[in-house]
């Protein structure tokens, strides 16, 4: 298994050092960013005296930004890694080999795991750095979690639809993402939205959740909501492992006819 | 018969002449990466006591250091297993699931058992009764447990930095140069003493005001760490993987703290953090810990 996980980071190296260098270099343009912010007053009064004056909103921000961008290059490179093996047609190969179709299948799971933990870690280590360079203590681990089981959760609808389909996966992919946004833009037209219209309008807690992102903003927006739905986002995180799981007993399914029909 | 028990005795005189061979080359190994260990975590211990001392007023500072503190294991594996090239083709980090969910299951089961027993000894100890405390009652009790179990995850990432120095190094190579037993007794105090910095400066566990601070906190800190290390290298072993104990500790920080408070009125734990420390941390540890060492060195005779 070792060996695969070898092999496929190996074929995407260039991808890889492309995405290390440029975390690098974003790394040191926003720490530089928030540097300088740091040095003008901070007087963004966005929503009255919910922000207080010592926070830095800037370097919230960034960090957000951050993780956003980080998040986007994490998807791209899992894409590259699940389509490693189809652009070179090596998957009769793979097949052969002891490992067999549920060890093929299992290191694409663990390739996609490993990205999104590569993607925290360094996320972390981005806060830390913006944390001695601000000196001003934050913690945004409930965010970077909240993205990390997001990626899993995407893998996890993905990865069975790029083994059967493999570049058309990809469309696959993107139509779900459409649907979602549809879904939710249907829901906004008739649906209940009352839950977001209280005081403070839905973009007013989106907007002090990413200026104000530590975990109190997070955690607070999240006790707002009423009973079934904080069940559900606390069960979230072990529903989505176990939507993991169930997504790679379908791949190990699918796996043959996806090899079949991509070559 | 006498060529049998001769061709016996060959395999005999092969197999601990195999074996003597094996102690000249691993032990000296394991002794350097010990030591290369050590000299890390306990470079880190000094430099979090010297930031705890004298960076009291650059909270910034000192919360950076104290996230590389947490580290420091991790940060000593890698130097170790760098400096004696033996990397980590082991495979330790590797999860392992087949054949091995018991060892997972009992990474969530027994530090939750552990959390309800350390409640009950505190509920009995202060005389409160073991009713739960929070307003909203049961269902909001299960609402925050449910929250708390949520935070695992990142707690485990967090942990996977102290389990990746003591279980995936520190104990292996111990159990090479002192047994089974050795290994637990001494990387248990090594674990306890490296809490130093956090049980002096920040009273962790039990707090600042008790008789023979901070000698008598120490001594308890070893006393539970090598309880509570005998159950983790437990679910290491089964499993062969260090993930199971990475759970097993993050399990024991987020959700067992919360069993406590769920139990435990705010007002009752101020002034009593002593009694709680030694109720709800000692007394489970040795519970737990000591089946779990029983089993661990019946694990390392059939071996």
């Amino acid at each position: 298994m070792i060996g695969i996980l070898r092999k496929d980071f190996y074929l995407v190296r260039t991808q890889l050092w492309i995405f290390l260098g440029s975390a690098f270099f974003f790394t040191v343009g926003m720490t530089l960013s928030i540097k300088i912010g740091m040095a003008f007053p901070s007087d963004f009064q966005i929503l009255g005296d919910s922000i207080a004056p010592s926070q830095n909103w800037f370097a919230n921000f960034c960090t957000a930004l951050v993780a956003f961008m980080v998040f986007l290059g994490c998807e791209a490179l899992k894409g590259n890694l699940l389509l490693a093996d189809q652009n070179r047609k090596s998957r009769h190969y793979l097949m052969a080999t002891p490992l067999s179709i549920k060890g093929c299948v299992a290191a694409k799971y663990y390739e996609c795991a490993i990205v999104s933990l590569f993607g925290f870690l360094y996320l972390t280590i981005f806060e830390l750095v913006t944390v001695a360079l601000t000196g001003q203590v934050a913690d945004h681990s409930l965010m970077f979690t909240c993205l990390v089981f997001l990626g899993l959760f995407l893998s996890a609808l993905a990865i069975p639809f790029y083994v059967l389909l493999g570049r058309n996966g990809m469309h696959v992919k993107t139509a779900l993402i459409l649907l979602l946004l549809f879904l939710v833009f249907l829901y906004g037209l008739f649906g209940d939205i009352s839950p977001f219209l209280g005081k403070e309008t839905f973009a007013d807690r989106m907007q002090k959740a990413v200026l104000s992102s530590d975990n109190e903003a997070i955690l607070s927006w999240i006790l707002g909501v009423d009973y079934p739905k904080l069940l559900l986002l606390t069960l979230a995180p072990h529903l989505i492992l176990l939507l993991y799981y169930v997504s790679y007993r379908i791949t190990c399914m699918l796996y043959r006819r996806g090899v079949e029909l991509g070559e | 018969m006498s060529n049998h028990s001769f061709q016996n005795t060959d395999k005999i005189n092969i197999s601990s002449a195999n074996d003597k061979e094996n102690e000249k080359t691993y032990k000296p190994a394991a002794l350097k990466s010990i030591g290369i260990f050590l000299i890390v975590i306990f470079l880190f211990d000094l430099l979090e006591c010297f930031a705890c001392a004298r960076l009291e007023d650059q909270e910034a500072t000192a919360y950076v250091i104290y996230h590389v503190f947490l580290f420091s294991p991790l940060i000593g594996c890698v130097v170790a297993r760098l400096v004696t090239r033996e990397g980590f083709r082991d495979g330790i980090l590797w999860p392992r699931f087949s054949g091995n969910v018991r060892a997972y299951v009992l990474a969530i089961i027994l530090p939750l058992l552990a959390g309800l027993l350390g409640a009950a000894t505190c509920a009995m100890a202060l005389h409160t009764g073991l009713t739960i405390k929070p307003e909203g009652g049961l269902r909001m009790a299960c609402l925050s447990l449910l929250l708390l179990f949520a935070q695992v995850y990142y707690v485990a990432f967090i942990t996977a930095g102290e389990e990746l120095g003591w279980r995936a190094l520190l104990y292996d190579k111990l159990e090479i140069l002192l047994g089974t037993n050795g290994s637990v007794i001494i990387g248990g105090i090594i674990w306890g003493v490296w809490h130093f910095p956090a049980l002096y400066y920040d009273g962790l566990n039990f707090g600042k005001d008790y008789p023979g601070f901070p000698i008598v906190g120490i001594l308890l800190m070893c006393i539970s760490t090598i309880f509570m290390g005998a159950a983790l290298q437990l679910v290491r072993k089964m499993s062969g993987s260090v993930i199971p104990a990475c759970i097993f500790h993050g399990v024991v920080d987020s959700v067992y703290g919360g069993l406590l408070s769920l139990f435990l009125d705010a007002e009752l734990v101020r002034g009593h953090q002593f009694i709680i420390g030694i109720c709800g941390l000692l007394v489970p540890a040795v519970i737990i810990g000591l089946p779990c060492w029983i089993l661990l060195a019946r694990r390392g005779k059939k071996c």
